[in-house]
């Protein structure tokens, strides 16, 4: 690949033309000169070449590029593929071939090399616009210049004029812009977005408006935000009532307990003022207390006499000073005293009877005492003999024992004696057995006796029989015995006299002692009778003068008592009025509170009402909501969406009108750098004195769809007044095409592509001589141009242009179907 | 970064002036207008087409 590049103002050597538009068989075009001029009737293929040239440069023309044609349209009708040759040359004489092979349906093929060598295929068009410093856009509008662009520039409508000159400045892109930013897409998208929308409604139940409902729940949600925070105020003044309400309840009651206790007072005062009415005293107060404390004094005496402790103390404890309690007390002690005094008066009687009784009995103990002596003394005699026997034979008792004694001896004398006596008559039986049967058996031991024992029972018969002494013995004791027993006798009957005589002595010492009791009893019922007697006297003395004294202090201590009740009283009233005063209640204000409170409860009612009924229409709304949900949430995503749109749209229509809006201050920019030199050209251009400066503005301009749209507006400077005439409505074409042509070479010159060449489609129709040949005195002298390139009808151009001798002139005509005949006729 | 062409300069320029208080919508105009100067119409509804690609998938 080649590493040299080309260096500005290219300029074309030769063009090769094969199978183009009009052009069938291959022609080649030498462009020998600085002006190449193409000359020739209507359709004759001038156009062709000019358009041959655009393809070679760019693979295409400004129809294709634009849809007007389709590239296939550029092949002639007679061939099946276009080839096109150009050859361009830098002013250091570096050359560049263009190959361009297009076939029918297929894409164009091109080749490029730079002085014979290659370009790289894949880059050989970005390489070439690189080299060209221009696209093709640029190349219709600052190179080559067609006669359909001057007429746009120079007839026309303003929009149609100025979309004309924002081509050949390059900035009709914001108009495109403008025409083509595709909101339509987006309204497009709103529209089905909406018929979504729609469609999701449709499955709504008939009448039902999301929006309504939505409100409806907002609205209810609100109202219940509403009465749930009206409700928790309510709730919070009823709790601070109610505690008011409590505390005055309170009050109240205390105030009620309190006037109750002054009613109570009022009227025990009252009470007390009528019982005073009518009591006169008859004692003063002093005397009254005297009286009092006196009578205490005999009353507590006679208490300590008869040993009544309880009244005796509590009479000793009571204040002097309380005469109430002094008095009652001493009341009660002289009932007391009356109950007493009959006590005494029955113990008296009784005392009396029973000392009439002592004596008496005293009496007759004394008598009986008298009889005793008596019968003691003829008992004495026995008492006498008793004691000699007792002296003689001792105790009655011993005397006993002794008999007992000799009975049982007596007795054991006599058992010995009959023993004796059967052993006697036992053993003389047995011997006389023995004696008659020589054997006997033993009755004592049943032993077998002979008579070898013989002799032994009867010397054991003679040992018997031979002991009289228990026989005198026997008789001694019993003639003792009979002594004794006559003593015992006697004895006895003594016994029984002496204790006749102990008993008299003792019934004897018995009523001595009693007699001795009675009197003492009698002496001592005596003394207490007169002590009676005398409590009598003194507790019936006390009663007597007390009760005079109490009945005549009593209405005393009542009217002392009384008023005393009464300043107490009268003093608790005081005292009650100050507390109810204190006490701070407002029954008022309790009605107040009460008031408030039930109409309080009331709105709190009627908020827990609404409560209720706005929570039911809100589930309700849920359950809706919840039915609904998926359909909801489509359509709120659905109109996010469309709102998204919106914006959307909004933004770009935005956009969209600002492309408008900056084509003006664009538009100026872009005058303001041609200006100065179009009209340099245009003084150059134009060979007539009546115009000699113009100007190019840009206006507002109210279209019929109400839009304000900015345009050119092209004014020429009358040189005889100096006014500047609006060219389109005051000029003449060929004027307005001497101003166009200015205008496009002023541009050309101002552009920075690479092409030194100007490609002109007949550029000056209606031009007059004067001008035609001023116009070509400025091109010649025109010192960027390397290259002009004319397609005209117009032989006095090309007359014109052989005065200047630089000029390379074709002449074309129509041919078959080989294409057009082409014929170099200049120079010659 | 690539250097602009005069005129898209000039451009570029116009409309941050027109737009110097809202930024979002300067980008969309130079991305618009780079779209169109890019692909042409085409460049035009792609780009429209891609920004309600994104307002879809954001709602």
């Amino acid at each position: 690949m080649s590493k040299v590049s080309l260096e500005g103002d290219l300029r074309i050597l030769s063009l090769e033309i094969e199978g183009f538009r009009v052009f069938n068989t291959p022609q080649r075009f030498t462009f020998n000169s600085d002006i190449v001029v193409f000359l020739g009737p209507i359709g004759s293929g001038k156009t062709s070449i000019l358009k041959a040239i655009e393809f070679g440069l760019f693979g295409t023309t400004s129809e294709v590029a634009d849809k007007r044609l389709k590239s296939d349209d550029l092949i002639n009708d007679f061939r099946d593929r276009i080839k096109v040759v150009l050859m361009l040359v830098d002013p250091k004489g570096n050359k560049l071939k263009i190959l361009r092979l297009k076939r029918r349906g297929k894409r164009v093929r091109t080749k490029a090399y730079l002085n014979g060598t290659p370009l790289a295929s894949h880059l050989t068009e970005d390489k070439l616009t690189k080299l060209f410093g221009l696209g093709m856009d640029e190349f219709s509008r600052q190179v080559y210049i067609k006669w359909d662009v001057l007429q746009d520039i120079i007839s026309g409508s303003p929009i149609k004029r100025s979309k004309a000159l924002d081509r050949l400045f390059g900035i009709e892109i914001l108009e495109e812009l403008y025409a083509y930013t595709p909101l339509r897409i987006i309204e497009e998208r709103i529209l089905e977005s909406e018929e979504e929308l729609r469609e999701l409604a449709r499955k709504l139940p008939v009448g039902f408006d999301l929006e309504d409902f939505l409100e409806e729940k907002e609205l209810i949600i609100r109202n219940l935000e509403h009465f749930k925070r009206k409700l928790a105020n309510i709730r919070k003044l009823i709790t601070e009532l109610e505690s008011e309400l409590l505390k005055q309840q309170k009050l109240k009651e205390e105030y009620e307990k309190l006037l109750q206790e002054k009613t109570l007072l009022t009227s025990m005062y009252e009470g007390l003022r009528k019982d005073l009415e009518g009591v006169a005293p008859l004692v003063s107060v002093l005397e009254a207390e005297y009286e009092l404390n006196r009578l205490r004094k005999e009353a507590i005496e006679i208490l300590k006499i008869l040993l009544v402790r309880r009244e005796l103390e509590l009479l000793e404890k009571v204040s002097d000073k309380d005469l109430r309690t002094l008095f009652e007390l001493l009341k009660s002690t002289v009932r007391l005293l009356e109950v007493r005094l009959e006590e005494i008066d029955k113990e008296i009687s009784r005392v009396s009877k029973e000392i009439l009784t002592y004596h008496n009995l005293l009496t007759k103990i004394k008598s009986d005492i008298g009889d005793l002596n008596e019968r003691i003394g003829g008992l004495e005699p026995y008492r006498a003999e008793y004691e000699e026997l007792v002296s003689r034979y001792g105790a009655l008792e011993s005397i006993r024992k002794n008999i007992s004694e000799m009975e049982l001896k007596l007795a054991e004398l006599q058992n010995i004696r009959r023993e004796r006596r059967e052993a006697l008559d036992l053993l003389k039986a047995l011997i006389g057995r023995l004696s008659r049967e020589g054997v006997a058996t033993c009755p004592v031991c049943g032993r077998q006796l002979g008579k070898g024992d013989l002799e032994g029972l009867k010397g054991l018969m003679k040992k018997v029989s031979e002991r009289s002494e228990i026989l005198k013995e026997l008789m001694d004791y019993e003639a003792k015995l009979q002594d004794l027993k006559r003593v015992e006798e006697r004895m006895g009957y003594l016994e029984s006299k002496l204790t006749e005589l102990l008993e008299l002595e003792s019934e004897l010492s018995t009523l001595r002692e009693e007699a001795e009791r009675l009197e003492s009893l009698w002496r001592r019922g005596e003394e207490l009778l007169n002590e009676l007697k005398m409590k009598h006297s003194k507790i019936q003395s006390f009663i007597k003068n007390s009760k005079k004294a109490l009945e005549r202090i009593e209405p005393t201590i009542f009217r002392y008592e009384k008023a005393k009740e009464m300043e107490k009283v009268e003093s608790q009233l005081k005292e009650l009025e100050k507390r109810i005063e204190n006490l701070g209640f407002k029954p008022d204000w309790l009605k107040e509170v009460e008031r408030k409170l039930n109409e309080l409860r009331r709105e709190e009612a009627v908020s827990l009402v609404e409560i209720k009924h706005l929570e039911k229409k809100r589930k309700t709304v849920e359950e809706t909501l919840e039915k609904y949900r998926e359909v909801f949430s489509r359509m709120e995503e659905v109109k996010r969406r469309i709102d998204s749109y919106k914006r959307l749209y909004e933004k770009i229509r935005a956009v969209k009108y600002s492309f408008r809006a900056i084509q003006g201050d664009l538009r100026k920019r872009m005058l303001s750098k041609v200006t100065e030199r179009m009209n340099q050209i245009f003084r150059q251009l134009y060979a007539h004195p009546d115009y000699n400066e113009l100007c190019v503005r840009v206006v507002k301009m109210g279209t019929e769809e109400g839009i304000v749209r900015s345009v050119y507006e092209i004014y020429a400077k009358r040189t005889i007044d100096g006014a500047w005439v609006p060219v389109y409505s005051k000029l003449s074409d060929g004027q307005k095409t001497i101003i166009a042509l200015a205008l496009l070479l002023a541009l050309h010159e101002l552009s920075a592509h690479n092409l030194g060449m100007l490609i002109l489609d007949e550029p000056l129709l209606n031009i007059d001589e004067e001008c035609r040949a001023a116009w070509v005195r400025t091109f010649i002298s025109l010192g960027r141009l390397k290259q002009i390139i004319i397609a005209t009808q117009d032989r006095r151009l090309v007359d014109e242009l052989e005065k200047g001798g630089r000029v390379f002139v074709y002449q074309l005509r129509h041919g078959g179907i080989e294409g057009p005949l082409v014929k170099h006729i200049l120079p010659g | 970064m690539k250097r602009l062409d005069p005129i898209s300069k000039e451009i570029v320029d116009l409309l941050s002036e027109y737009f110097k208080e809202k930024e979002d919508l300067k980008d969309l105009a130079v991305k618009l207008y780079f779209a169109y100067l890019r692909k042409g119409r085409k460049g035009l509804e792609e780009t429209i087409r891609e920004l309600m690609e994104n307002v879809e998938s954001k709602s």
